[in-house]
């Protein structure tokens, strides 16, 4: 029994850092922007088959493509954001939410057309290794590895925000618009900035993902989801409520997964039951200050 | 137009709808059908935005009405006419169910509840094969199957009130909170209006309209798998109608859906109709139709019509 | 003559579809301190924001030493030298006195200078220092103000903009704050203000402006301001000293004695 609990904690914690890595781009980008990009789950969905072909076509190892990922995900997303969002910023909020709805389509199309729905993965030799802590807890390295990466990226993500120039531009910027211009802070290009990161983000996940989860074009709408419910758990524009927020969600998924009888399969279905549950006792989340009223 | 005339126009167009299909070819008929239940859906999608409520998983009312009628027709035998009611009656319960757990939150909230329930409801009908068929599907009981004739004047007709239904309400007092409520629910308070009961009634009446969508399309083709009753398709071009024929208005989805089903029957014939490309097509037309033409064909005539006022780029909020 | 640092030129602009400022012209000489009065909904909030950018203007120009910006981004007529506190402060809530005060530095021009700004603003508000890794939104409304105009001299401002600085707050704080704005004004920085207190702010401006209903009904010297009767009967919350109200009670005497009891 112990040991159940304590392999719940520790796939529940792996887990989790992943999930905080999905989650936090679409975070960010909607306290800065107050758009949220339903676009987000395709576009991790690129930074898998990025990290795919690099893998078979170059024989580079998901890690090390990893940033080179990051990167080219950022600029993608910075493009996409100046010739589309860009130009519907003042819009009403309907626009937003179609067009990125219609990006999302488009992207998993496109996938689909290319790449068929075949599913695909990485298979980098640490993503069979496994360890045993005791006799009956396992730990597998290829989400060790994840959770180390994702990890890793937040942390920088939290500490470029706290200590840097333009990260308290950002936070500025998410705090008070105008006041921000005041500062002579160019708002519409820290939006850019923002979008930018957040597709960064999506993609490393992405690539973290690709060793972890089949590849197809169609693994975005899920992530879609759980990166929502994360998010409104742990209030649209707080960065740490996402972090509380995605490790509570994989903690439910991992302890429905190991005690229901075909857990599997149902703890797709959490994510969805969670935000149903949080936007009827509590829709500003668990740090927010987002929700009330239009 | 006024109040009798339009009386009139209703009463005819249904009596036409019940004419007409006899003397349409198989091919016309099949047409027709397809037209009335995406009008129905983009009426039902149009109603929704109307107030401020974007809805991302329309087509969880449609499969919805499709599975309903599969479990009534298949257990109880019941008449295609008959089984419009109870399906009605579930989607206006999966409306207000919306509505209620998004409560009086911004439309965003309702956008996301909207796109995480139709997808749950998509799993379920996968997960649950003794009630839905699962992956494999379910055949509507054949022998109760109304035939072609039938099927395009019920649908028409359907249509017709679906037409009539939104005519009426945009005319009703309610219209002008509705549109307040668009713009800003804190502010329609003032105006003493409950903007929940608003929502509430709003996604009742629509997820009902769109239901009746998935009932023609179900007892029409016969067949349905969760893949299809729940088909993102469905979602896409209820929003698509409206935004070609003009958001917000009542000519515009009808309008709309003509112009959906020209495009999509000439990319059949033209393009070989492989999987990615429909949809890839239908998200390319979401994505340029907001950028164009946010106001849609009537939007654009609109604005041709007004003097063009100045266009200042004012920040969204200057707090 | 020279040119003036500030011109407003025949301003028009509003909101959305409504025109909330017409015809609005004036200057703001170098070194000077200006204020603009009114009532609520005078338009001076909607000229502030005008002159910083905040909002576009509909017709007319401004022009700052000489050069036309009209249509330049507000971020940007930072970096020129225009620094706004705006009306209710506008402090970023959640983020440190110090972070905040940083922010304000945050134009290419006075970055580098960041360290000496800090040093200045500290000085003038040492309360500011004590607060300094306080959260901001967590401070009272004098505090807050200090902050907002702290902030704005970070950015090494050649026309310091201020908004309506003595709104809610005691009229103890109202004379500190006032006092600093002084202090400031003495330094040699330009300043334009915008109040509804009349007379704290005839107490420190040479000119000012009288706005109305959006357009500019008076100006003048201070001194004439304080002494004209416009000014005087229109404000609520002006606190009349003892003496002009001795004096507008023997002014009215006079003049109904003057012109036989007719109606001033």
């Amino acid at each position: 029994m112990a040991s159940l609990i304590f392999q719940i904690m520790v796939d529940s914690l792996l887990l989790g850092g992943v999930y905080t890595l999905m989650a936090v781009g679409l975070s960010l980008a909607f306290g800065v922007t107050r758009i949220i990009n339903f676009a987000h789950g395709d576009v991790v969905m690129y930074g898998a088959y990025a990290a795919f072909f690099a893998f078979v076509g170059l024989n580079v190892d998901p890690l090390l493509s990893l940033v080179f990922v990051a990167v080219l995900g950022g600029i993608g997303g910075y493009l996409l954001f100046k010739l589309t969002l860009d130009r519907i910023l003042d819009a009403a909020s309907i626009n937003q939410v179609l067009l990125t709805f219609g990006l999302g389509l488009v992207l998993q199309n496109v996938a689909v057309i290319l790449w068929t729905g075949d599913e695909r993965s990485t298979t980098p030799s640490y993503a069979f290794d496994s360890w045993f802590i005791s006799d009956d807890v396992v730990v597998a390295k290829g989400r060790l590895i994840a959770f180390g990466l994702a990890i890793a990226f937040v942390v920088l993500l939290l500490a470029w925000l706290r200590w840097s120039e333009l990260g308290r531009a950002t936070r500025a910027v998410s705090q008070n618009r105008a006041a921000a211009s005041l500062m002579g802070i160019n708002v519409r290009a820290m939006y850019g900035l923002s979008f930018a990161l957040s597709t960064a983000f999506g993609t490393a996940t992405g690539a973290i993902m690709s060793f972890l989860l089949p590849i197809t074009p169609f693994m975005g709408f899920p992530i879609l989801v759980k990166a929502f419910a994360i998010i409104i758990l742990g209030g649209l524009d707080s960065i740490v409520g996402t972090v509380i927020g995605a490790f509570f969600l994989a903690t439910a998924e991992t302890t429905i997964a190991y005690v229901v009888p075909q857990g599997i399969g149902w703890a797709e279905g959490v994510a969805f039951f969670l935000l149903v549950m949080v936007l009827i006792a509590r829709p500003n989340g668990i740090l927010g200050t987002v929700g009330r009223d239009a | 137009m006024n109040s009798t005339r339009v009386w009139i126009v209703f009463a005819a167009a249904i009596i036409a709808s019940f004419v007409v299909p006899h003397f349409l070819p198989p091919g016309l008929s099949d047409w027709v059908t397809r037209l009335s239940t995406l009008m129905l859906v983009a009426i039902s999608w149009n109603m929704m935005a109307n107030a401020g409520l974007i809805s991302l998983g329309h087509s969880g009312f449609w499969g919805l009405g499709a599975y309903s009628v599969a479990l009534l027709a298949n257990a109880f035998h019941m008449p295609f006419w008959l089984s419009l009611i109870p399906a009605m009656l579930l989607g206006a319960i999966f409306g207000a169910f919306l509505a209620y757990i998004t409560g009086r939150l911004r439309g965003l909230f309702f956008a996301i509840s909207t796109l995480a329930t139709s997808e749950a409801l998509r799993v379920v009908a996968l997960m649950v094969p003794k009630l839905t068929g699962g992956a494999e599907g379910v055949f509507v009981f054949d022998q109760i199957r109304p035939d072609r004739v039938t099927m395009t004047s019920f649908a028409l007709c359907l249509a017709v009130v679906a037409v009539a239904i939104s005519y009426f309400l945009s005319r009703s007092r309610y219209q002008y909170a509705l549109r307040a409520m668009r713009d800003s629910e804190s502010a329609v308070q003032m105006l003493g209006v409950n903007p929940a009961r608003f929502r509430i009634g709003v996604t009742t009446l629509s997820g009902a309209i769109a239901a009746c969508g998935g009932v023609i399309s179900a007892w029409y083709t016969g067949y349905l798998d969760p893949g299809s009753a729940f088909d993102l398709k469905v979602t896409i071009s209820a929003q698509i109608a409206p935004l070609f024929g003009g958001l917000y208005t009542v000519t515009g989805p009808v309008i709309g859906s003509f112009a959906i089903l020209a495009l999509s029957e000439l990319t059949r014939l033209y393009f070989n109709y492989s999987g990615g490309v429909g949809l890839l097509v239908y998200g390319c037309i979401l994505v340029f139709g907001v950028l164009l033409m946010p106001s849609g064909l009537v939007g654009l005539w609109k604005r041709r019509r007004k003097r063009a006022g100045p266009v200042a780029a004012i920040p969204a909020e200057v707090k | 003559m020279t040119t003036a640092m500030l011109e407003l030129d025949t301003i028009r602009a509003g909101y959305n579809d409504a025109i909330a400022i017409e015809n609005i012209s004036l200057t703001v000489g170098q070194g000077e301190v200006v204020c603009l009065l009114g009532a609520n909904g005078a338009g001076k909030t909607t000229t502030m924001r005008v002159v910083t950018g905040l909002i576009p203007l509909l017709s007319g120009a401004i022009r700052y030493n000489g050069e036309d910006i009209s249509h330049m981004p507000a971020h940007e007529r930072v970096a020129a030298g225009i620094c706004l506190s705006p009306e209710g402060r506008q402090v970023f809530p959640d983020l440190t006195v110090m972070e905040n005060l940083s922010l304000g530095s945050f134009n290419r021009r006075a970055r580098p200078n960041r360290k000496q700004s800090l040093e200045r603003v500290l000085t003038l508000f040492p309360k500011l220092h004590e607060r300094r890794s306080q959260a901001a939104g967590l401070m009272s409304g004098g505090e807050q103000q200090m902050l907002a105009i702290g902030r704005a001299l970070m950015g090494e401002p050649k026309l310091l903009a201020l908004d309506e600085p003595s709104l809610g707050l005691s009229p103890k704080m109202v004379s500190t704050v006032f006092e600093s704005i002084q202090t400031i004004a003495k330094s040699g920085i330009t300043i334009l203000l915008v109040e509804q207190n009349t007379r704290a702010a005839l107490a420190i401006a040479q000119r000012g402006y009288v706005l109305s209903a959006g357009r500019v009904v008076h100006e003048g010297t201070a001194a004439d301001l304080a002494q004209s009767e416009m000014v005087q009967k229109a404000f609520v919350g002006a606190a009349f000293t003892k003496q002009s109200v001795r004096t507008s009670r023997r002014e009215r005497r006079l003049a109904q004695s003057n012109e036989g009891g007719a109606g001033a």
